[in-house]
């Protein structure tokens, strides 16, 4: 390992590595504009000069583009290194305008820091600032090319590191511009990434747009609520107003990336008709009156028509917190309550059902850091970007390096490009196609069977033989586009991978943050006889009296259910969204969003990670001007500010309705829980910000849940929802840019369906004489038979995965379809 | 002894036909130098618009922490304060906040008779705080010289080019 003197101070690197990393081994942070340690050095900027003396002789070097070498005297110190750092500040303040106090960037600016840290003051030249159009690039980042000091980042992470195509770098001399070729929404969904990467203002936040200075900010430690990734964030809050979300920095989860769903989809804690106050009949009621009358209301049911008529019902992105209260409320009067963890009783089997073959498979979880480093990965069963966008990113970073990236899915589009190859498969040949492959990792090089189409054969014998001899293989699947049949054979290729003598890391996409804890949680009902999804389906259909719904979106449950419980005797909804159930419910409980309170969740890789709030619930004092003035009289508290966590609501209503132990804090409940089974040892202890605790699941007993096969439908396409990259989920669906970035809902079909059907833009489904239209495209990744769209489209009934519809081709209307999420061109898959 | 009691007495003396020192104030009004730092405004630019473009300097660098903003963006995208108060019943009128302001809207004035009986009347909002004028600088205007499109066409401010073409590739 080199040795080298930096800055006086003696350090030791791994040979390869530059001089900025190895003065940060050493303390001394090197001044930086264009190196960044995942996009690695491009030598750009000129600012990292230092002075390396080897053998007697002393010389000027870029430190981002020098690698350290045994007996290098490195110093930032010297005259010569200042004077050069100095100057790069005076060059890049010659075109720099002069509207620092307008520009969001201000407080976390790198140019800023730099140049008064090297000392530039006055700007000696008198030559006019050269300027450029700025661009309109989509509701989320506002464009400011007057800044730029073109250190390239931008470009190289867009392009390299990200696969987009419609952003880049064109001109020559001094007048380089960053980019589209056109004025337009940024099309990558990892878009928001520059404006963390952006050393000085070109790339600014437009939610955040003239809202405060960062310094003011109210920041905390938190999770991204809008998927299973996990992935760390700080939210930003000042005046009672979350008013923005940013990457928080974890090696072991996310490392500094994020996508454009997580930075930019926080709209919904501000929205107007969020609940803000307790509830009851209507009338605005205080909490200890709301809880009297929900737990009345919920015992009384209980004790009239029995407790297994009440169901207690909480979701996927409630906290473990919660989740352990919720269940803590099943006793005394109501002890045989029916517990739900999922509000989706077909997720619920298909998150315990990834969950059983995580338990039994015996291969180390695919973790987030894991999937870059994979040399052979193989997703199926999922179209990545739009389930789980961090972790297409890091799948995109396997081809990158030259590993063997290929997808079996259903509409994949991020990955096309760049996958070694793409199969796509109909979700009920999926189970088919992996025992194929099962087979062929085994070695057996099994006859391709009749239906199976032309090029199948190849590709998979090329994707088992990657496998195998892959140092580090993964296996990513997705969770709504299996049925039974794959994840058994899901289990079955990890266990033939692992026959075959290499350790396959293996990973499932679950629905929601806390996917992974809710399916754990089920996992230990179930062991105690009660069925995952019995309790929500007996709900939904109207079989029960009485209904606490914690954190539940049930807005596309159908006219049916929600019908079924608006006649509830009694119905309690807990939560911070509003919608159809929160104007029904008898109780209103308001609950604090994620960035409100502190939590556990337990992300798809089965880290439980802790996060903590940034801001206390309330209407923001942007709501309360009046006139220019803000209000002229202290408030006594937090106007609507009445919001409390989730789980603190349970106790309380615990302590009220079943009496018992007083209200429990976090630590207790954690450590309730810790204490219930080894699974969750460590989870009591964790810290906000810390990589987390991996928890095993292989220490459960999970019963495989009974989850039948998808059928090919003999006539019509068979129907599946999945997200979409932004806006399909029930929390960023709020958003309102988020929306407008998303445009309308889009249902993909392969090109042969498109053509035989004569789809030009838009399409009417069909099914169970229920008829819904809405925009269509052709996407080659989508297998023949299959018909893709959004999950939160709107059917009076919801159709299960795989139903039978009719399609029927529509004249267009008027414009072209929007596209479906910003990255239609990225595929560039028009038929 | 007898000659400290001359002495002392005839200083007395002396002074009792000197011109007094006492100000007769309110009803004589002392003579404030130009630099005086006390109430202080909000000014506006030569066109007559306020100056304060909330960049929240003067409430960060505020010793006191008696200065609350909130920033707000215009229709014609110039950045405002849509509210400004200064607690004046905090401030210690160090001039820090004028020294931070980089647009020159927020100046120290000379006037200092801002004495209430109520506490409440020393909270002062925007609208008591901007004045008509451009203070100590009435011609700079920030806009003009900040290299943004906001009150002139890109490219027409006092210190910038004409907007480069990016696609060109001549020298």
């Amino acid at each position: 390992m080199p040795e080298i003197l930096f800055d006086g101070r003696r350090v030791a690197v791994e040979p390869g590595t530059n001089l900025v990393e190895a003065g940060l081994a050493a303390g001394v942070p090197v001044p930086i504009y264009c190196y960044q340690r995942d996009l690695g050095p491009a030598g750009a900027c000129r600012v990292c000069a230092v002075s390396v003396t080897m053998q007697g002789k002393s010389r000027l070097v870029m430190a981002c583009m020098t690698q350290a070498a045994d007996g290098m005297e490195v110093t930032t110190l010297d005259p010569r290194s200042r004077e050069f750092r100095r100057w790069v500040s005076e060059w890049l303040m010659m075109n720099h305008p002069h509207d620092c106090p307008v520009c969001d960037e201000g407080g976390e600016c790198q140019l800023q820091d730099l140049t008064i840290a090297t000392g530039h003051g006055i700007r000696r030249i008198q030559r006019p600032k050269r300027t450029f159009r700025n661009q309109y690039l989509g509701e989320f980042i506002q464009h400011e090319m007057n800044r730029c000091i073109t250190c390239y980042r931008c470009s190289r992470f867009y392009q390299e590191y990200a696969g987009g195509r419609d952003f880049g770098v064109t001109g020559s001399r001094d007048r380089v511009y960053f980019g589209r070729f056109a004025d337009g929404p940024l099309e990558s969904p990892f878009s928001g990434n520059l404006v963390e990467l952006c050393p000085t203002g070109v790339f600014t936040d437009k939610l955040f747009r003239y809202r405060s200075r960062v310094w003011d900010l109210e920041i905390s430690h938190s999770i991204c609520p809008h998927c299973s990734v996990g992935c760390n964030v700080r939210p930003g809050a000042r005046h009672r107003e979350l008013q923005r979300v940013r990457v928080s920095e974890n090696r072991a989860v996310n490392g500094v990336f994020l996508c454009d769903r997580g930075q930019f989809g926080h709209g919904y804690v501000e929205e107007p008709r969020r609940p803000r106050e307790p509830r009851v009949a209507g009338r605005a009621a205080t909490w200890d009156e709301a809880l009297a009358v929900a737990a009345g209301d919920l015992v009384a049911v209980a004790r009239e028509h029995g407790p297994g008529s009440v169901a207690l019902v909480a979701s996927s992105r409630a906290t473990l917190e919660t989740h352990a209260a919720l269940a803590a409320l099943a006793t005394g009067p109501l002890a045989g309550a029916r517990l739900a963890r999922f509000d989706d009783p077909a997720r619920a089997r298909r998150a315990l059902a990834a969950l059983a073959v995580l338990a039994r498979a015996g291969c180390p979880p695919l973790e987030q850091r894991e999937i870059g480093a994979c040399d052979a990965l193989l997703v199926a069963g999922t179209s990545l970007v739009d389930e789980a966008p961090l972790a297409a990113l890091a799948a995109l970073q396997v081809a990158r390096r030259g590993g063997a990236l290929f997808v079996l899915g259903a509409g994949e589009r991020y990955l096309a490009d760049a996958a070694k190859a793409v199969l796509p498969t109909h979700p009920s040949r999926l189970a088919a196609t992996l025992g194929a492959l099962a087979a062929r990792v085994g070695g057996e090089a099994r006859a391709p069977e009749p239906r199976e189409p032309a090029g199948e054969a190849e590709v998979l014998a090329g994707l088992a033989r990657a496998l195998r001899e892959a140092r580090r293989p993964g296996l990513l699947f997705g969770s709504d586009l299996l049925d039974g049949p794959a994840f058994a054979a899901a289990a079955s290729l990890a266990r033939a991978l692992a026959g075959a003598g290499a350790t396959p890391r293996l990973g499932f996409l679950f629905p929601g943050p806390n996917g992974f804890g809710a399916a754990a949680l089920a996992a230990a009902d179930a062991a105690s006889g009660s069925s995952p999804a019995g309790a929500l389906e007996d709900l939904l259909a109207g079989h029960l009296r009485g209904a606490l719904l914690v954190e539940c979106d049930l807005e596309r449950a159908g006219t049916r259910a929600l019908s079924a419980l608006r006649e509830l005797d009694c119905l309690v909804v807990l939560d911070y969204l509003a919608g159809p159930l929160v104007d029904a419910a008898h109780v209103v409980l308001p609950a604090r969003t994620t960035y409100e309170s502190s939590g556990t969740y337990v992300n798809r890789e089965g880290r439980a990670q802790a996060f903590t709030g940034a801001l206390v619930p309330g209407e923001p004092v942007r709501a309360l001007l009046h006139d220019g003035s803000f209000p002229r009289h202290p408030l006594p508290a937090p106007p609507r500010g009445n919001s409390w966590p989730a789980w603190r609501a349970l106790e309380e209503l615990r302590a009220w309705a079943v009496g018992g132990p007083a209200a429990r804090e976090r630590p207790e409940i954690l450590g309730a829980l810790a204490a219930s089974h080894p699974f969750w040892s460590g989870i009591e202890t964790l810290t906000p910000g810390s990589p987390g605790a991996v928890l095993d699941p292989a220490r459960l007993a999970v019963a495989v849940p009974d989850l039948a096969a998808f059928a090919e439908p003999a006539a019509g396409l068979a129907l599946f929802a999945r997200d979409r990259t932004l806006g399909s989920e029930p929390l960023s669906r709020r958003a309102e840019p988020m929306r407008r970035m998303a445009g309308p809902p889009l249902a993909l079909l392969s090109p042969d369906d498109a053509t035989a059907l004569g789809v030009a833009g838009r399409v009417e489904l069909r099914a169970d004489g229920q008829a819904v239209a809405l925009a269509a495209r052709a996407l080659a990744g989508v297998p023949r038979g299959v018909v893709i769209v959004p999950r939160d489209l709107e059917w009076p009934e919801p159709l299960p995965q795989g139903a039978a519809v009719e399609a029927r081709a529509l004249a267009e209307e008027g414009a072209a379809p929007g596209p479906d999420g910003p990255q239609r061109a990225a595929t560039g898959a028009d038929p | 002894m007898i000659k400290e009691m001359i002495d002392g007495l005839g200083v007395t003396l002396r002074k009792l036909f000197a011109r007094p020192v006492t100000v007769q104030y309110p009803e004589q009004k002392p003579l404030v130098p130009a630099r005086y730092r006390a109430r202080i405004v909000l000014t506006r630019d030569p066109s007559g618009e306020e100056r304060c473009v909330a960049c929240y300097l003067c409430s960060s660098v505020c010793p006191t922490d008696c200065i609350t903003i909130e920033a707000a963006e215009r229709e014609d995208h110039r950045r405002y304060p849509a509210a400004f108060r200064i607690n004046f019943n905090r401030c210690i009128f160090c001039g820090l906040c004028a020294e931070a302001c980089p647009t020159l809207a927020l100046q120290m004035s000379t006037d200092f008779e801002m004495a209430e009986t109520d506490p409440r009347e020393l909270i002062y909002e925007k609208e008591d705080l901007l004045i008509d004028g451009g203070g100590k600088y009435p011609d700079y205007s920030f806009w003009d010289e900040a290299g943004t499109d906001v009150t002139h066409a890109l490219g027409q401010g006092l210190q910038d080019q004409p907007p480069s073409d990016p696609r060109a590739n001549l020298p």
